[in-house]
């Protein structure tokens, strides 16, 4: 290291940090030059206690990996789980999984937006933003039981049926919040004081997005149209009419951008749900607690990105394995990255740009590599050679 | 295009708004029907077949059976747990109140009520035995 270069630390425990982390940042004067970053702060276990608990269970333990996308990783587990069973879920089901995870993610990018505020100094609209989110939070407390871990999916379908009053007053308080989205999204672009504080922060070219497999409105704000409810659509998002949001100015504005006027499209999602909700049932009436031999890889658009489980049934009532990959693994690598060339000032705003979740996001792995056993480690090529001869045979995607 | 000042206009108008933040513990705070709240079991409900000690995500509930009540009558051969008695230990500092206990009874026996407010000093307080 130069000599007119400073290595500060921050974390594990930081006044910026929600929670623990270690970021190691190499400043020149005010300047970053170099960044790296160290989880492991907070292991918690979880896919090995699925491990030695039932479907059923792990589904409720599953939705505590996240406190603010937890019908996301439910219903990422869900997935996998209805694939492996082969199991078709009624429409009314998955429309009102959809209807929750649409409503996950207004509540989800309302507190980001209320967040990203916070850390740039703009109080005013902390509290403006999360005074309306208490409208979404109301809404998913009442037609769930709980405001955050909802527990509304279950194998083969969904909990809790919507009346037609709760879908008429879901579909009342959501012209409100489109209306105030839609001065949100003015106030994002038009207010000088904001703007002037996240242009030109945390800068991430598209190359860079698309070679660090970067994912969510992250990505989308740095130009790259990724987005699974489009790219390989799940539930019932193949026949809803809504866009993907990219943004090309690659910094914390283009997160911000992104991130509103995708609400105003959930929104649109949830009214296009609500008005033509098919009836019928909305679980299967019986579904075996065995889940036979099999492997499922399920992908779901979580509010902050991709979300990946990995589960293997062995024919028990419980997983032999279940691997979880949250979206904040994929973007917490570049995010970091992003902040070189920026000033100190804005390392918080920076990393809060992705909405980092860090709890969800640690795991511990142990690689064994004993030939006797003839356990093998499958390199980053190969496994990317296996990935797209998987996405060719099965799913007919081209490369 | 940029404009100082966007944002006075809706500042002005909340300005002569009450608060948003209710004053609980002062006011009564209420939660929508259907809230999930502490488990709790119907008397003379459980047959004891422990579905919900099964699947409990957090391992809180234990079934026990009690003591025979000397003066019941005798049951009818060949029924299993007829005028059988059990009681349920809920250990509500574990419980995460997904109500799959509710949904996994095959008697209806548990069911949750609306009650939130379970704080308590002692963990001792927090473990509820219901007949």
């Amino acid at each position: 290291m130069e000599k007119s270069v400073f290595r500060i630390p921050i974390g594990p425990q930081h006044p910026f940090l929600k929670e623990p982390v270690k970021f190691d940042f190499d400043i020149r004067g005010e300047e970053i030059v170099g960044a790296r970053m160290n989880l492991g702060y907070n292991h918690r276990g979880i896919e090995k206690a699925c491990e030695q608990r039932n479907y059923y269970q792990c589904m409720y333990l599953l939705e505590r990996v996240c406190g603010i996308c937890s019908h996301s990783h439910t219903s990422a587990f869900v997935q996998a789980v209805e694939e492996i069973m082969n199991l078709e879920v009624p429409k009314r089901g998955l429309y009102l999984r959809m209807v929750n995870g649409e409503l996950e993610r207004l509540h989800s990018h309302l507190l980001w937006l209320g967040v990203a505020a916070h850390e740039v100094g703009f109080e005013s609209l902390f509290m403006l933003v999360w005074r309306d989110r208490e409208l979404i939070m109301d809404i998913l407390e009442k037609i769930s039981g709980n405001r955050v871990n909802y527990a509304i999916n279950t194998i083969g379908g969904v909990r809790r049926d919507l009346t037609d009053a709760q879908r008429k007053e879901i579909l009342g308080i959501l012209k409100t919040v489109r209306q105030r989205l839609d001065y949100y999204a003015k106030i994002g672009t038009n207010e000088p004081s904001f703007v002037g504080r996240i242009k030109g922060v945390g800068t991430l070219s598209a190359e860079r997005a698309a070679e660090m497999c970067a994912v969510g409105p992250f990505a989308r704000a740095s130009n790259v149209a990724t987005d699974v409810r489009k790219d390989d659509p799940y539930a019932c998002y193949a026949e809803m009419d809504f866009q993907l949001i990219t943004h090309d100015s690659c910094d914390v504005l283009g997160r911000v951008i992104v991130r509103v006027l995708e609400m105003i499209e959930s929104c649109k999602i949830i009214e296009q749900l609500l008005e033509t909700l098919p009836e019928g049932e909305i679980a299967l009436a019986k579904v075996s607690r065995r889940v036979p031999e099999g492997v499922a890889v399920s992908r779901y658009e979580a509010p902050r990105g991709e979300d990946v489980h990995f589960v293997r049934g062995n024919g028990t009532d419980k997983p032999e394995r279940v691997r979880v990959r949250a979206p904040t693994m994929a973007n917490l690598e570049v995010a970091t990255e992003s902040v070189i060339g920026s000033y100190v000032a804005d390392i918080p705003i920076a990393i809060a740009s992705i909405d980092p979740c860090y709890s969800c996001t640690d795991r511990m792995a142990i690689v064994l590599r004993d030939p006797k056993r003839g356990t093998e480690v499958t390199t980053w090529e190969q496994l990317r050679r296996r990935g797209i001869e998987w996405y060719s045979k099965n799913k007919g995607i081209r490369f | 295009m940029l404009k100082a000042g966007i944002f006075i206009p809706e500042l002005l108008g909340n300005l002569g708004q009450s608060p948003v933040t209710r004053v609980y513990p002062f006011v009564e705070s209420v939660v929508p029907e259907g809230f999930r709240g502490t488990p709790r079991l119907r008397p003379g409900a459980c047959i004891g077949c422990k579905a919900c000690v099964r699947d409990c995500t957090a391992e809180a509930i234990e079934i026990e059976q009690l003591p025979p009540d000397p003066n019941a009558p005798p049951p009818e051969p060949g029924k299993k747990n007829v005028g059988k008695k059990f009681k349920m230990i809920l250990y509500l500092d574990r419980c995460v109140h997904c109500a799959r206990c509710a949904d996994v009874c095959p008697k209806d026996a548990i069911w949750l009520d609306e009650e939130f407010e379970v704080a308590s000093f002692t963990r001792d307080a927090l473990r509820l035995e219901m007949e």
